[in-house]
């Protein structure tokens, strides 16, 4: 059954600033207060505030969800996870955790965190390792992933529409072998 | 690079016969290595063409979520939690009507969190006490100009507000800085000690919205003038700033004032006085006039009031104090200094 905080979802989707103020005014500080118990900064706070918000926005974009469990409990243990993903980063999840399981929420909504963080995990490793490419590649890439046919990349970028292909391929390929050999790889193969 | 990877783009992209297909998925099924990045390079495809797809209002709200963390964690955290121990502010101690059952919980005495509670709960009945009175004042004694601290400062007449150190033999003196105010016989009541807090909020009042509000700036200057203050920092951080630039020689400076002197009024209003105060710097440096100049003063050692930066306070409040030109700034910044005096 639809939880009455789906309008904050919904907020989120229209970009309505006094709806999202609302989920700050409320819920911030609760993250806040988790994170600094657990070996974090404020900004570290910030941060997971900021990244499960707009992961949930672009669930959201992608395959809308009913919320079935107050906002409060999804955002904590959404942000809980999220945090402790980052701690297993630094290997600092080993220490004692404070306040972590505050929250009972039911199998359905705990599905849709694990694919928010995981889907969130993942474009972060896309984005580091696009970093690790040329510019070249990136520019050509991106151009592609904007929509645009392949011929209009070429007259772009001033190249052949033979030797945009051939060039795409080259990028991905080069992708493709650096997400392969990250640590992180295993999360993509999920 | 790997000879299959131009075969991987044209499979996933549909280029392929039927036959081409049919042999390359069964070269799949046969080496894992391919099936994988078949794999990966679908995944990553799919991940960056959601991203790019919707790029343009994911900004908008990253955007958003960009102004609302900087009020809600840089702000509040350095002034609020920072400075206090972190196992004592456990907000989930504070009650909220539709938070679910929580459980391992700190219980114990009273702790850091409460006593910040308390003091702001005091403070508030102070304020609403301080605007009730206000507003059961006889019209006369009001105008638009009229803050607390003209009130404070008008000794003697027992119809106002009034500033007084140690005058009220019914009063009880703490610090040497009390707040007092005429009862309905004329007799002089402690209302409450003076302190930075309350000195801001007897004299912070967020001055009016321009009157011509055409241009980039209009929408913030509608919310602004709604008191819808978050927003209205939304919108000015939103609006185009070249088509302020494009504007007249006057129209810019305006703008470009405008755009750090409301800015700056709405953090203030919101009490996220940290990030007010660059504002007002930005402002002072950009005012178009004298006026503004004077009001950007006045609004940045209020601002300074309130964080106790009182030494940077006197600064500005000296600068309004020999100010012959504004004579209700000079006026309002004379009184004031005399009253940060009385805080220790």
């Amino acid at each position: 059954m639809q939880h009455p905080d789906q309008k904050y979802l919904e907020a989120l989707l229209n970009n309505d600033t006094a709806l999202i103020e609302e989920v700050y005014r409320k819920y911030s500080g609760k993250i806040k207060w988790m994170v600094l118990q657990n070996n974090g900064k404020e900004t570290d706070a910030a941060d997971v505030f900021q990244e499960v918000l707009l992961s949930i926005y672009k669930k959201i974009q992608n395959e809308k969800f009913t919320l079935t469990c107050p906002l409060e409990a999804f955002l904590y243990t959404a942000c809980k996870n999220k945090w402790l993903n980052e701690l297993r980063k630094k290997k600092l999840d080993k220490v004692t955790m404070h306040h972590f399981d505050v929250y009972n929420i039911d199998e359905d909504s705990f599905k849709i965190i694990e694919e928010i963080n995981l889907q969130q995990a993942r474009r972060d490793l896309l984005a580091e390792k696009l970093r690790e490419l040329c510019e070249d590649c990136r520019q050509l890439l991106q151009l592609n992933w904007s929509g645009k046919p392949m011929e209009e990349v070429a007259t772009i970028l001033n190249i052949t529409y033979g030797y945009a292909r051939k060039k795409k391929c080259e990028c991905m390929a080069e992708l493709v072998t650096l997400v392969k050999h990250s640590a992180e790889f295993n999360l993509l193969k999920q | 690079m790997e000879p299959w990877f131009q075969k991987i783009e044209d499979y996933l992209n549909g280029q392929m016969s039927s036959n081409e297909q049919l042999l390359f998925e069964t070269e799949m099924a046969k080496n894992e290595a391919l099936a994988s990045a078949v794999t990966v390079y679908r995944q990553i495809e799919t991940d960056m063409r959601q991203g790019k797809k919707y790029g343009g209002d994911e900004n908008k709200l990253r955007q958003t979520i960009s102004n609302l963390n900087a009020l809600y964690f840089k702000n509040e955290t350095r002034q609020n939690i920072a400075n206090l121990p972190v196992k004592e502010t456990n907000p989930f101690k504070q009650t909220t009507p539709d938070a679910p059952p929580v459980k391992a919980l700190n219980q114990g005495k009273l702790n850091w969190g409460y006593k910040v509670a308390i003091a702001a709960g005091i403070t508030g009945v102070m304020a609403f006490g301080i605007t009730m009175y206000l507003k059961n004042k006889p019209a006369n004694s009001s105008s638009e100009e009229n803050t607390i601290t003209d009130t404070l400062n008008k000794k003697n007449k027992p119809d106002t507000f009034f500033f007084k150190q140690n005058s009220s033999k019914d009063a009880i003196v703490q610090n040497d800085t009390i707040i007092v105010r005429p009862d309905k016989n004329g007799k002089n009541i402690e209302v409450a000690n003076l302190t930075t807090a309350t000195l801001f909020a007897a004299n912070f009042k967020p001055d009016a919205a321009p009157v011509e509000k055409e241009g980039p700036l209009e929408k913030a200057f509608v919310l602004y003038e709604n008191k819808k203050y978050i927003e209205a920092i939304v919108a000015i951080n939103e609006a185009d700033i070249n088509i302020v630039t494009r504007g007249e020689e006057d129209e810019q400076k305006f703008s470009l004032f405008y755009t750090a002197y409301y800015k700056a009024l709405s953090y203030m209003a919101t009490d996220h006085i940290q990030s007010a105060i660059p504002e007002l710097k930005n402002a002072i440096v950009n005012s178009p006039d004298n006026t503004y100049l004077v009001k950007a003063r006045w609004y940045l050692s209020l601002a300074y009031i309130k964080t106790g930066e009182l030494k940077k306070a006197h600064v500005f409040l000296e600068q309004l104090a020999n100010n012959h030109t504004h004579s209700s700034y000079q006026t309002k910044a004379q009184q004031l200094k005399e009253q940060l005096k009385q805080i220790k």
